[in-house]
């Protein structure tokens, strides 16, 4: 009964959190931003699109679902899905959404961004037979082109260039998808970019196909995959190819999500594997095993080559002497035994090259993997109690090094959330699929200490914090000696009410880099670089109207140069309900002297689509974005964004994709049917 | 509420002061520290279009300034503001300068409210450069654009863009940009009588400027102004105001070290 009444209470007192209409891009958006914003990894906005839509499309029965599933919503900590399951095992089921106040440590800013992705229902509702009628008649389908294009002519496109692009300046793709809830997965895309032939003697139609099926549990597999596809086992230290835990504001989910295998559905020309693969489930035990045969580029004129080439671009006749050159093959296992206190995963791959791989002898690449086979093995585990949970993988490879990730999660009270994690990666410890959490973009050559907190003292506040100590024992790009740094964050949150939201984030780091004394000192100096970065962001709700501004100041001092930007920017969009009609504009200032001092803001793009570009130098930016809902199944996306410098530049970019003049306007056009 | 004040403020204020600011060709404001975006109880000539959008009577506006007490330094306003059932009008002129060398500034200005919360205008300026005996008088059309929200019943946000088309004078021998300034603001109701007003302005060939002040109107007939701005250094402003009956005298200086004091006054007459 007490259960009963405090549920009422909180329906009434917080049923405005979550009666708003859901806009889900904007969710999207805002996920997105939280991990990117203060991330150095990559991340792929399509792949992450990509999921949330379908949770959005399928939501996740709270009753039904499992703690895998859960941490693929990335925003999710550890601590509170662990707390979820807690509260579910001791209240037996949800009755309603608005339970999820009563879950220690889910906070209003979560429990905004989780409604759009959970449902509660009843707990024997999923049914998880595979019968081919109902998957074929629950099918849903997705036909997606798009072609973008720069109104500016870029040097590759002159008559004269000396770097001529064989194509037209037009990027096209064209994406097919079809979706049966979380049992059928078929898809295919082709792709274009810009300046790359469509028709001649290079190329026969679209630079690059990909494609894919996917089937989840069909009677004892969880999944098969075919085609081209992505694998994540562990901590990421032997085999991630999803996005690789790392410093964001989110400051306590360093974990990695995805586990498994799992279909590649982005344009991403590089990062996946192409065969078959499969994960059975027997008993406790998850056993996977998957195999990958793909022609990588690179360029193998001398015998060997010194890297992948990894951007996917072919426009220049260089390109196409790089094209798939080299042959990978790749076999690979994990079992994983889960226990309702623990989990362990033993993992392990073997990769074969036929053009043996030699690194140009700078030393520090003394290290790196050199030859024509690997081998990496490695033990995970993931054990829970009593609120504490206990992370890590430790893993080697066939040339001696080590490396090795140990965590801690624990809150110790309910407002309070910790993370530890430590790393070890010796300089040896060079694995082709590596990606794990780390300072540098390699999983190698890094002793590290991470802590994190995140504190929510009273309602609508939000404190996060994290410092992260490293050392690279041995030379490092751009670093020219073993060299040490630190880094720190510190965000805190706020929404005053429903309609506006802000928060301010302090950011600092510290490093070791090289500097280019000039003739002085013909030498190269390894200096500290320092960079501090404050940014407040107010988003607020007038009316139909949906406002957003940044305001941003840093600040680089690297040898004897100190320098500062400014950054300023006003969102606006809005719905018109009448036409099915959203317009979402942004104008932004920026002031960035130097390359350090460059600022990286996410902007809205059509689905699957994301654009955060490198503002340096000074000047002004603006988009404005155009979704038009033709009918009930055709919706069609413009956009426009213009950059325009005033630091009296003749020219900007390099190479062929150099702009004479100042300013800069990029079109997308997108036409999206679903049925 | 006070807390964000204090959150934004604390965040910002302290350290942005390390930067400067041109001079633009937009007349000052009254307003303490020259924080105009998001000013709501007044509508000036050539600042934010929106603030025009909440007024509900006609009035007619005269502006002077003089900058460092410099004769050749004057700034001749006047402004006349006509509400109507659908939208807003204003009409402004400003004289800066002497018979060698001036500057004008002409606009139109349109402003709407849609509700009680949310304000919109936009401002068509025409701007003439007197550059020499020779060359005589040059031209070009420009834009502003600005919006005044009412976030919280106690709490405004503005913004505004002056040029946001880069429009510049070009003859043979010269190329003269507009400024073309984004600036953003707050105004917080402390007390039914006392107002903060912040604001951060970017002009963006320059540094970015921040100004705030405050507002404390003991009685309706009387206003008391204090504030200031600062790019590579501070700049007080000081102001009062007087109300009687339809009319409004407004009189406003600021300090800039070395160059001098500038002071302004502004007289108003509202048609009841």
């Amino acid at each position: 009964m007490k259960r009963v009444w405090l549920i009422l209470v909180l329906l009434l007192s917080y049923v405005y959190a979550l009666g708003q209409e859901v806009a889900i891009d904007r969710v999207i958006e805002k996920i997105y931003s939280q991990l990117m914003e203060t991330s150095e990894s990559e991340i792929d906005y399509s792949d992450l699109y990509d999921d949330l839509i379908a949770f959005y499309e399928h939501p996740i029965n709270l009753n039904k679902t499992t703690p895998e599933q859960l941490s693929q919503l990335r925003f999710l900590s550890d601590i509170q899905i662990e707390n979820f399951f807690y509260y579910l095992y001791k209240a037996g089921s949800m009755r309603t959404i608005y339970e999820l106040q009563l879950v220690e440590g889910m906070d209003l800013f979560t429990i905004q961004l989780l409604v759009p992705f959970v449902r509660v229902g009843a707990a024997e509702d999923v049914s998880n037979s595979w019968k081919f009628r109902d998957v074929i008649r629950a099918s849903q389908h997705e036909l997606i082109a798009r072609f973008d294009g720069t109104f500016e002519p870029k040097q590759g496109y002159l008559p004269n260039a000396t770097q001529a692009y064989l194509g037209d300046p037009f990027y096209t793709s064209l994406k097919y998808r079809l979706k049966s809830a979380d049992k059928l997965q078929l898809g295919f895309t082709a792709e274009k970019d810009a300046g790359e032939p469509f028709y001649g003697s290079y190329n026969t139609g679209y630079d690059s196909y990909s494609g894919f099926l996917q089937i989840n549990h069909l009677w004892k597999f969880s999944s098969i995959v075919v085609g081209d596809y992505r694998a994540n086992f562990g901590q990421g230290l032997v085999m991630q190819q999803d996005m690789s835990p790392s410093k964001s504001s989110l400051v306590t989910n360093v974990t990695t999500r995805s586990q498994g295998l799992k279909r590649h559905a982005s344009t991403d020309e590089y990062n996946f594997l192409r065969g078959v693969g499969a994960t059975v489930a027997l008993g406790d035990f998850k056993v996977s095993a998957f195999y990958s045969f793909r022609q990588m580029d690179a360029d193998t004129s001398g015998g060997s080559f010194s890297s992948f080439k990894t951007d996917g671009l072919h426009r220049l006749a260089d390109d196409f002497e790089k094209k798939r050159t080299v042959n990978r093959q790749l076999v690979g296992g994990n079992v994983t035994y889960r226990h309702r206190l623990f989990r362990v995963g033993l993992t392990a791959t073997q990769i074969w090259l036929d053009v043996p791989l030699n690194y140009e002898p700078a030393p520090y690449q003394l290290y790196y993997f050199r030859g024509q086979s690997q081998f990496a093995g490695s033990v995970d585990y993931l054990f829970a109690w009593h609120g504490f949970q206990f992370f890590g993988e430790t893993a080697m490879n066939d040339a001696g090094g080590v490396a090795t990730l140990n965590g801690l999660l624990f809150a110790p009270i309910s407002v309070l959330n910790l993370v530890v994690l430590q790393r070890f990666y010796s300089k040896k410890y060079d694995v082709f699929f590596a990606n794990a959490f780390s300072e540098g973009s390699r999983t190698n050559n890094e002793n590290g200490l991470y802590i994190g907190a995140e504190l929510k003292p009273v309602r609508k506040w939000k404190v996060a914090a994290y410092a992260d100590l490293f050392h690279s024992p041995w030379l490092a790009y751009q670093v020219n000696k073993p060299a040490s740094g630190y880094e720190t964050l510190l965000q805190v949150d706020f929404m005053p009410s429903r309609q506006v939201e802000m928060y301010g984030r302090f950011r600092f780091e510290q490093k070791e880099k090289n500097v280019q004394a000039g003739d002085v000192q013909p030498t190269t100096l390894v200096s500290d670089i320092q960079k501090a970065s404050l940014r407040y962001t107010i988003a607020y709700q007038v009316l139909q109207v949906g406002f957003k501004n940044i305001v941003e100041w840093n600040y680089a001092h690297l040898g004897a140069d100190q320098t500062y930007g400014f950054l300023m920017t006003q969102d606006i969009s809005y719905t018109l309900p009448w036409i099915d009609l959203t317009l979402a504009a942004r104008y932004e200032f920026f002031d960035a002297p130097t390359y350090e001092n460059r600022f990286y803001v996410y902007e809205r793009d059509v689905p699957y689509a994301s654009y955060t570009p490198a503002l340096y130098g000074v000047g002004n930016r603006w988009y404005l974005n155009l979704d038009y809902q033709i009918n009930s199944n055709l919706t069609l996306y413009l956009r426009v964004a213009q950059t325009y410098y005033t630091d009296n530049r003749l020219e900007f970019g390099t190479g062929a994709e150099t702009i004479q003049g100042h300013h800069r306007t990029d079109f997308r056009v997108h036409l999206q049917w679903k049925i | 509420m006070t807390r964000i004040y204090l959150f934004l403020s604390l965040l910002f204020l302290g350290i942005l002061s390390l930067h400067a600011q041109v001079a633009t060709i937009v007349p000052s404001s009254y307003v303490p520290g020259n924080a105009s975006v998001a000013y709501t109880s007044d509508w000036q000539p050539f600042q934010n279009p929106a603030a025009l959008a909440q007024t509900s009577r006609i009035s007619m506006t005269l502006l002077y300034e003089n900058r460092y007490v410099t004769s050749e330094l004057g700034n001749s306003v006047a402004s006349l503001a006509v509400p109507t059932k659908y939208v807003n009008v204003g009409a402004s002129f400003s004289y800066f300068g002497y018979a060698a060398y001036n500057e004008m500034l002409s606009s139109i200005t349109l402003a709407r409210s849609f509700g009680k919360v949310l304000h919109i205008g936009v401002e068509f300026d025409y701007y003439t450069i007197y550059l020499s005996p020779s060359e005589r008088y040059r031209g070009t059309l420009t834009a502003q654009v600005g919006a005044q929200l009412q976030v919280l019943p106690n709490f405004v946000i503005g913004f505004n863009v002056f040029n946001p088309v880069f429009s510049k004078i070009k003859t043979d021998l010269l190329t003269k940009p507009l400024p073309s300034v984004f600036s953003l603001g707050t105004n917080y109701q402390l007390h039914e009588k006392v107002s903060w007003l912040v604001q951060i302005d970017k002009e963006v060939h320059s540094p970015m400027r921040w100004a705030t002040g405050f507002e404390y109107a003991p009685f309706d007939e009387f206003t008391v102004r204090v504030g200031g701005y600062g790019s590579d250094y501070f700049v007080p402003t000081l102001g009062v105001a007087f109300k009687f009956d339809g009319f409004r005298f407004h009189l406003h200086t600021e300090y800039r070290y070395p160059l001098g004091l500038t002071m302004m006054g502004v007289l108003q007459y509202q048609f009841q």
